[in-house]
């Protein structure tokens, strides 16, 4: 027979740890790994992958042939888009289904999302100067072809190995399963809009702020309008997404060209995770080049 | 006076019974406002720390919630900061840093830290990281930054992949959940963990270990950021954090602790792969799939981050309350049908000497599985109380080959 324990004189004995040492325990614990955490995020810094990637859409658009990373000049290090104080904010550039439009009027005035300039029909204005759509503008799903934004009639091509995983009357979204995505937007503007304006106006709602953190973009960059494109620029971001559960870093561009009739059409390029970035765009170039290439006339 | 009950002899001053816990107040003989682990507290009420940590008593589970509050607190200021690393890395480990100095506050481990520590955190660990290598990483990569990448800004809801919503919301918590149970059941087998307490504290032992390896991986693309330090979408950061912190890791610890519970069951010895377990283990599952989808189709919406750390602690809130219920149940009918019975199996779990209650620090009267005035159960009480009590760790007093049974007083000892 074993002998029992004695009582204890307080019920403090039960426990091996008093108040002061389980707090400064875990607290201690929790500095520590928040230390180790810290130690890798220095550690593990990985090069930044430049933001040199904007290239002139359409660049040899007269052969139909691509246009070749780089083609353009460097954008520089890093910076913000500064906002301008003209260009049109389009509800639809939010991604965002009915999103607000309000919030940054255009001072042109041209377009209103109240009276159907956005979401219902294209102004005649708008049919009647478009370029038709070069072939390959059937609407569809699957690689190789195109497909057409309803409300502006503005082809997207869609490449062999790309899926249109969702679309609807201004928005075109794409992608290749292998971490690459496309966003196509298109509405109609007042033919004075600038495409620099445009991209800096609808940035914020381009990369939402709750999930694009650490958002870091290049000035935005003029490029060389062609065909019955007025104005074209580019720019481009690297961010780190997040949402409760996980986060990837990711590396982007974004162009936006206006036509002689006023029609927009925005692309957005990403790829994930961002180091990845340089060696995925050669499956994201043809997007670009071939949509504006068709957007311009040319194709 | 007789425990309408169990029958068993009661001082007239006691409140509760003895031997089954039995509530002897009028009116409350289902014991529902008394909860059998912390009496202090309701059966339904949302009290995560003496849920997860049922080994505390009221006095030192305040010590667990001030260095959660202390820590949480640090974590949130470093998230304000933008210091997401540091953040991240502690937010993930929070819970399961507190279960372990839980565990040694409590000598759950007994003769056996090691096997415990290594068992529950590290191989437990291992298999989270691996599993979520696998899922996230080598085979499912580009599912993943479909499913992952999903929201407004990728076309909302429409955009949703189907398959990519099977491997992450469905299967990934099936393949989880077999990881998290795998260990803890190991240990919640051998002899001297057989009580249900057991079994919970080590499935959310092993369910925390789990969620925080998986949110290193998860979230590993923040120790590779360009920006050590970001200044920007803190808001989102910090409802990320929390989700982490808090939500994320406790719904996969007491997901997991309800499942090894029912292995462990509520008698003595452990009633291993019953109906029981695999019903729970389906809960567990279920459990799981509804955060991830929850999460999931939230982030479709317009402040989809902040509803989907809602939607998580709702579901939190109803595995608490599981487990508060499951426990209580358990500890009641365990004891009033050892007493039933008649058998003795009971006084193996019973005080051997006349000590102090734990929680109200009245005196526990000898063969006592209850508190007469507090109610709580001795089986709730750490393993350094329960020593105190005279009750012999199982494995302990039994040399090999023999009845592993403390000197027990005679089972008509009754109140003294």
């Amino acid at each position: 027979m074993s002998t029992p324990t004695p009582p204890v004189k307080g019920t403090e004995e039960y426990f091996n740890s008093s108040r002061l040492r389980v707090i400064a325990m875990i607290t201690a614990a929790t500095l520590a790994v928040g230390a180790l955490g810290g130690i890798a995020g220095v550690v593990f810094d990985p090069d930044p992958v430049p933001k040199d990637h904007v290239v002139q859409p359409g660049g040899g658009a007269a052969e139909g042939s691509l246009g070749s990373v780089g083609s353009l000049g460097s954008l520089g290090a890093p910076g913000n888009a500064s906002p301008r104080s003209h260009g049109a904010a389009s509800p639809f550039t939010s991604r965002l289904p009915g999103a607000d439009a309000t919030d940054s009027p255009s001072p042109l005035g041209s377009i209103s999302p109240g009276d159907g300039g956005l979401s219902s029909s294209p102004s005649d204005e708008a049919t009647e100067g478009t370029t038709e759509p070069s072939d390959g503008g059937d609407s569809g799903n699957s690689g190789g072809q195109g497909t057409t934004i309803e409300a502006t009639g503005v082809d997207i091509y869609v490449p062999d190995g790309w899926t249109v995983d969702f679309q609807d009357e201004n928005r075109v979204f794409q992608s290749n399963g292998q971490n690459s995505f496309s966003f196509a937007f298109s509405y109609v503007d007042d033919p004075s809009a600038t495409a620099g304006d445009i991209i800096t106006q609808n940035l914020s709602s381009l990369l939402p702020a709750e999930n694009y953190t650490q958002l870091q973009t290049s000035d935005v960059v003029p490029l060389e309008p062609f065909g019955s494109i007025v104005s074209l620029a580019g720019i481009e971001y690297d961010a780190l997404w997040v949402d409760n559960q996980g986060s990837i870093g990711i590396h982007g561009l974004i162009y936006v060209g206006v036509r002689q009739d006023g029609t927009v059409l925005g692309l957005l390029v990403e790829h994930a995770p961002s180091e990845e970035f340089t060696d995925a765009l050669d499956e994201m170039i043809p997007i670009l080049d071939n949509s504006y290439t068709r957007f311009a006339g040319l194709g | 006076m007789a425990c309408p009950t169990c029958s068993s002899d009661n001082p007239e001053v006691a409140s509760y019974c003895h031997r089954c816990g039995t509530s002897l107040r009028l009116g409350d003989a289902k014991r529902s406002t008394s909860y059998a682990v912390q009496s202090a507290e309701g059966v339904t009420q949302f009290a995560v720390i003496s849920t997860v940590m049922p080994h505390t008593s009221r006095h030192s589970a305040d010590n667990y919630r001030w260095a959660m509050i202390i820590s949480g607190v640090l974590i949130l200021a470093a998230t304000a900061l933008g210091l997401l690393p540091i953040a991240i890395a502690s937010a993930a480990f929070l819970v399961p840093l507190a279960y372990l100095v839980y565990i040694d506050d409590v000598n759950l481990w007994e003769e056996a830290p090691a096997a415990v520590v290594v068992g529950l955190f590290v191989a437990t660990g291992a298999l989270s990281v691996l599993v979520s290598l696998f899922f996230f990483d080598w085979v499912f990569d580009a599912q993943w930054a479909s499913f992952a990448g999903g929201g407004p800004a990728r076309g909302g809801i429409g955009s949703m992949s189907f398959p990519a919503l099977l491997i992450f919301a469905v299967l990934l918590p099936v393949v989880a959940e077999v990881a998290k149970n795998l260990f803890a059941v190991l240990l919640a087998a051998r002899p001297q963990f057989d009580d249900m307490i057991d079994g919970l504290t080590f499935g959310v032992a092993a369910g925390t270990a789990y969620a925080a390896f998986e949110t290193i991986v998860v979230y590993s693309s923040v120790f590779t950021a360009q920006d050590f330090r970001t200044t920007s979408s803190i808001a989102s950061w910090m409802i990320v954090v929390a989700n982490v912190m808090v939500v994320k890791s406790l719904i996969y610890g007491t997901a997991t602790g309800i499942a090894v519970a029912s292995f462990s069951g509520k008698g003595e010895g452990y009633d291993g792969f019953t109906p029981t377990y695999f019903a729970n283990f389906g809960l567990a599952v279920v459990a799981n799939i509804a955060y991830w989808l929850g999460v999931r189709l939230m982030a479709y919406l317009p402040f989809g981050n902040a509803l989907g750390l809602v939607w998580g602690f709702l579901i939190l809130a109803a595995l608490i309350v599981k487990i508060r219920m499951m426990l209580q149940v358990a500890l009641l009918e365990a004891a009033v049908e050892a007493a039933a019975k008649g058998d003795g199996s009971e006084d193996r779990r019973s005080t051997f000497v006349e000590t102090f209650c734990p929680e109200c620090e009245n005196l526990l009267l000898t063969n006592a599985s209850f508190c007469i005035v507090c109610g709580t159960s001795v089986r709730s009480s750490s393993r350094q109380a329960r020593s105190a009590m005279g009750i012999t760790p199982r494995a302990a007093a039994a040399p090999a080959g023999t009845p592993a049974l403390p000197p027990g007083p005679s089972s008509e000892g009754g109140a003294e």
